[in-house]
């Protein structure tokens, strides 16, 4: 056993028992049944530290350290300090503009939609680094510095502009979000860095992305012409057969198209990432992840989201048996960092079940 | 007697692994490093379980004292022997007790909730000022499919009010309720808040006569008239509240969310037929046509239909059952009005 420095090349394992994994989720099930929901906050605790546990690296298993109390108190937080407020303004605006102050009504209703969309980044970042500061590996913890606030400004304008450019800018949407969070990711004392631009992405992206708009052109017109009369009073049923066959056919396709991509982005993404010493490394091909995102498609789906952390675990199994850090380093030197960790748990991502994905 | 066995430790300062021998003692464990120099020593009452892999192949520990510092247990046997001496090492008991403690709280609180809600739904409706359930009747109304076209033959519309206003005026309420006939199929009618009622033009077409119709209008009335509707607003705000809190985004909560609603409706639309009779009585209005009404729905499987938002069943007619003798709710012509009161 090497004790100080590790070799030329450091990687990542998982052995995931899927038996007890499907297990721990239906007893979860049953028992947010029973307690009427309550349950599921110690439920997603328990399925975290499996996940956590059984993912390695070199050898050593990570820790998740979270509670089910900790979630349930970031959610009775969040239910307090921002889903009442909340409804609370949305009953003001409302009420106003029933009233005929349409223009105080209209200012407050404006100012709600602000939040709201400005609340699922918010929620991300803050589940993330609620998530690092209760994840150790040989007792150490990651880290997320940065502000949250900052994090959600970019990306709610990334996301505008995105929808400007009709979604020609995703490239760059990616990289600069994940090289937001990296570049203020530390692992104890020792920070990641990440120096990934969009442009190389981008003649992959444009195959990607021409494919995706020419399937969803000649899907609509396939429909169109084999619909009966649009104009006629009988048209609520748009010939349905059709729509369903060409969505079988096409739906695939778009998703091979957007893969490729993806796998293209993941390679691209982890390969300018770094952390002392090392460079990471994916092998991630297309038809392997286009294989991985149908079959959870499929199990989630199948199962009504019930088997969703099934899908998670293969996911990181997946992407654990890919990854690689090559270089010259010594994870001896890392020393624990001092950052404070927040003391609830992600209140927001349960409250707006938005998920902390790629 | 001490046990011992190989293992690995980090020391929760830095991310350096050393394999190690793990030896238990009474009431300590010593970490010794490979030349036999200490590197810890952990009281036995300070040790913290992290993880079991395996079935005990692997025992994953951190002591109170320093909850960084990992410390895993390589060999099976020293492995029991902790488990044997530190029950708690074996989660589980405290678990489940946790776990009854989380169902009864449970039930308990859902059981606050199916009887104090409605008891809190009907004092909090008679404090929501009318005016506001005048403008929310009014934006519910926009949002109902077939507003824009809402029928407006005059002549049918004023025999419907005059109909209506004996019905208010006997009901006992000061509302100035509005009837709205929109030209939809279903057999239906609703009363959103603020006196505003929805009669669809199959309901009309379905009434064979006045009094039929004026029955269903005086069920209608009678929801008004307790508040079952704006009740039924707070009502649900309360029950989408709980599970929110309760159920998160998630499906759980679902469930018994649709079993609470139901059953209230079930008591709201008793209650609305016993007062009908009343406001049709004191209007001097024929009380039969509402059961003759709801018999002809009973057994007719139609979405949408009349029975959906007003299930008929044997107890609802057995309180409206009869004879309630009166007066005619119109004249021929005011009845022939109102049937042609959509364009067709």
């Amino acid at each position: 056993m090497i004790v100080s420095t590790e070799g030329t090349a450091a990687r990542f394992s998982t052995d995931i028992p899927y038996g007890t994994l499907s297990g721990l989720v239906l007893r979860n099930l049953v028992l947010s049944i029973l307690t009427l929901g309550f349950y599921r906050f110690w439920g997603k605790a328990d399925i975290r530290r499996l996940l956590w546990s059984h993912t390695l690296f070199q050898g050593e298993r990570f820790d998740y350290t979270g509670t089910g109390g900790e979630l349930f108190k970031g959610f009775l937080v969040v239910l307090v300090v921002v889903l009442l407020p909340l409804v609370g303004l949305s009953i003001a605006s409302q009420t106003l503009i029933e009233q005929g102050r349409t223009d105080l009504g209209t200012a407050l209703a404006a100012f709600q939609t602000a939040i709201l969309v400005a609340l699922p980044p918010i929620a991300v970042f803050r589940a993330l680094r609620y998530r690092y500061s209760r994840t150790r590996w040989r007792g150490i913890r990651p880290a997320l510095t940065g502000s949250t606030l900052g994090f959600a400004w970019r990306t709610v304008g990334f996301w505008f502009v995105l929808g400007l450019s009709l979604g020609l800018t995703y490239p760059v949407l990616r990289t600069r979000l994940w090289g937001y969070l990296w570049n203020r990711t530390r692992f104890g004392d020792q920070p990641f860095a990440c120096d990934a631009g969009a442009r190389p992405l981008y003649p992959t992206f444009l195959v990607s992305w021409s494919a995706i708009v020419f399937l969803i052109v000649v899907g609509i017109a396939i429909a169109g012409f084999t619909s009966p009369d649009i104009a006629s009073e009988d048209a609520a049923e748009p010939n349905v057969l059709v729509i369903a066959i060409v969505s079988m056919a096409f739906l695939p396709l778009a998703l091979l198209a957007w893969t490729r991509y993806r796998a293209a982005e993941l390679r691209h993404l982890l390969g300018h990432l770094s952390f002392a010493g090392f460079t990471f490394a994916a092998e991630v091909r297309t038809w392997e992840l286009f294989r991985l995102a149908l079959v959870n498609v499929l199990i989630t789906v199948s199962t009504l989201g019930i088997m969703a952390p099934l899908a998670t675990a293969r996911t990181v199994s997946f992407l654990c048996a890919r990854l690689t850090l090559v270089g010259e380093g010594d994870f001896a030197a890392i020393s624990q960092s001092l950052a404070a960790a927040p003391t609830t748990g992600e209140g927001m991502v349960d409250a707006f079940d938005v998920d902390v994905a790629g | 007697m001490a046990v011992a066995g190989a293992g690995f430790f980090s020391d929760g300062r830095t991310a350096a692994r050393v394999p190690v021998t793990v030896q238990v003692g009474p009431d300590a464990l010593d970490i010794l490093a490979n030349d036999g120099a200490s590197l810890a020593r952990w009281p036995l009452a300070s040790l913290l379980a992290v993880d079991m892999v395996g079935g005990g192949a692997e025992l994953r520990l951190s002591t109170r004292d320093a909850p960084d510092a990992r410390l895993t247990v390589c060999d099976a046997e020293v492995a029991a022997v902790l488990v044997r001496r530190l029950p708690a090492l074996k989660r589980g008991r405290w678990r489940r007790r946790r776990l009854l403690g989380w169902m009864a709280a449970a039930v308990a609180i859902s059981g606050v909730f199916v009887i104090l809600l409605p008891l809190a739904s009907a004092r909090l409706a008679y404090m929501v000022p009318f005016a506001w359930e005048e403008a929310w009747g009014r934006y519910v109304l926009a949002g109902l499919p077939g507003a824009v076209e809402e029928c407006q033959g005059a002549a049918g519309r004023g025999a419907l009010d005059r109909l209506l206003r004996r019905l208010g005026t006997a009901s006992g309420m000061e509302t100035n309720f509005r009837v709205h006939v929109l030209p939809l199929a279903p057999v239906n009618a609703a009363a959103l808040p603020g006196g505003h009622i929805v009669v669809l033009r199959g309901a009309i077409d379905d009434a064979a006569t006045p009094e039929e119709l004026a029955g269903v209008l005086a069920h209608e009335v009678a929801h008004v008239a307790r508040r079952h509707v704006t009740r039924r607003m707070v009502r649900e705000a309360g029950v989408e509240l709980l599970s929110r809190v309760v159920g998160g985004t998630g499906s759980a909560g679902g469930v018994g969310r649709g079993l609470l609603d139901l059953s209230y409706d079930r008591d709201d639309e008793r209650e609305a037929d016993a007062a009908a009779l009343g406001i049709l009585s004191a209007a001097n209005i024929g009380g039969d046509g509402l059961a003759t009404f709801l018999s002809r729905q009973d057994g007719i499987p139609r979405p949408l239909s009349f029975l959906s938002s007003h299930p008929v069943t044997p107890d609802r007619l057995a309180i409206l059952a009869g004879p309630h003798p009166g007066g005619p709710a119109m004249s021929a012509e005011d009845w022939a009005d109102v049937k042609a009161i959509c364009p067709r």
